[in-house]
């Protein structure tokens, strides 16, 4: 059950302060970090009923953690349409998943929880993960043209392919750009700041848990 | 052309508007614009720095100051974010002087997220 809601781990800790201790809460927090896709901090309907899809997929395809096996049984759950998803596909996001926590061999909950959503948005371009492209003007219509709730907005989309320099991008490069975008902006939206970051609030994002080191 | 933005002086303006309109028909004779006022001169007051205001980094702080980032910490604290620590790496601060290229303080994303690619790339 431990390693299940190990999440993505904690903030790097101020050694005058020590190490911080995960408080009863943990579990709960993981889960609203790796689920909340509008960046409210709470968990709507449908962010709701996405955490519910995904347990569903976590119990039928998965033990205390989940293997690259049980990955393409929950994929196919998750997607919209339970398409048939290939091996490779469920590779791409196992390399994704596994870049986002500290155990390699398995998925906790709610690292699983945050990529099969991103999977979920990606596929319902109809491109494979494996070997897929997506440029911007497809993904802003499309995600215009979506009824469907999703973890990157217009903006976001803009300033990622402005950020890549690329006409066109893959499933790891989508998901990296996506994380990271939300964690820049939940830092500026936070500190009031909304586009850019100072050298304080640049180092206090530098300590967050889903910042690579 | 609505994308281009010129800074035409006000009492240009209303000369040009008024020239603009008494050519336009005979309604347009009484037509008269004033020049909006000038901005009074007591909002160009210098600011008045205090040496508290060119504290860098902790070192400089005195006994009983207040930690600069006390109020930035407790907002991101209550996010449930990562907080910025008394001392931090050098090696951080320097790597945004790096990609911060304008040098005026303000990271922007794309700065950002090529830094972080480049550190994911090298780690």
């Amino acid at each position: 059950m431990k390693k299940t809601f190990e999440g993505f781990g904690t903030h790097e800790s101020d050694p005058d302060e020590g190490e911080a201790e995960k408080g009863d809460d943990w579990n709960a927090k993981q889960v609203l970090l790796a689920v909340d896709r509008d960046l409210d901090g709470k968990m709507n309907l449908a962010e709701y009923l996405m955490m519910r899809r995904a347990i569903i997929g976590w119990h039928e395809c998965a033990q205390e953690t989940m293997n690259r096996a049980g990955l393409r049984c929950s994929l196919s759950l998750i997607t919209n349409d339970h398409r048939n998803v290939d091996q490779s596909e469920a590779d791409a996001v196992f390399l994704v998943a596994t870049s986002l926590q500290d155990n390699k061999n398995g998925l906790s909950f709610p690292v699983y929880l945050m990529v099969a959503d991103l999977f979920r948005t990606f596929s319902s371009f109809d491109v494979p993960a494996d070997n897929g492209y997506i440029n911007q003007r497809t993904l802003i219509r499309s995600l215009n043209e979506s009824d469907l709730p999703h973890r990157i907005s217009e903006p976001a989309a803009k300033a990622i392919f402005a950020a890549t320099g690329q006409e066109e991008i893959n499933f790891a490069t989508f998901c990296f750009a996506v994380i990271t975008y939300n964690r820049w902006f939940m830092y500026a939206q936070t500190l009031g700041s909304k586009v850019f970051l100072n050298l304080d609030e640049f180092l206090a994002l530098m300590h967050d848990s889903l910042v690579p080191d | 052309m609505d994308g281009i933005a010129v800074n035409i002086p006000d009492d240009q303006l209303a000369w040009a508007m008024q020239k603009l309109v008494a050519g336009g028909g005979t309604g347009a004779a009484s037509f008269n614009v004033t020049p909006a006022g000038q901005k009074e001169e007591d909002e160009a007051k210098p600011i008045e720095y205090k040496a508290k205001d060119f504290v860098v980094n902790f070192l400089q702080l005195k006994e009983g100051d207040e930690d600069p980032n006390k109020a930035m910490n407790e907002k991101l604290k209550d996010a449930g974010l990562a907080t910025v620590w008394k001392r931090e790496n050098k090696q951080r601060a320097q790597m945004f002087g790096i990609i911060n290229t304008a040098a005026n303080n303000a990271l922007s994303f794309p700065a950002f997220y090529n830094m972080v690619k480049m550190a994911k790339i090298y780690s």
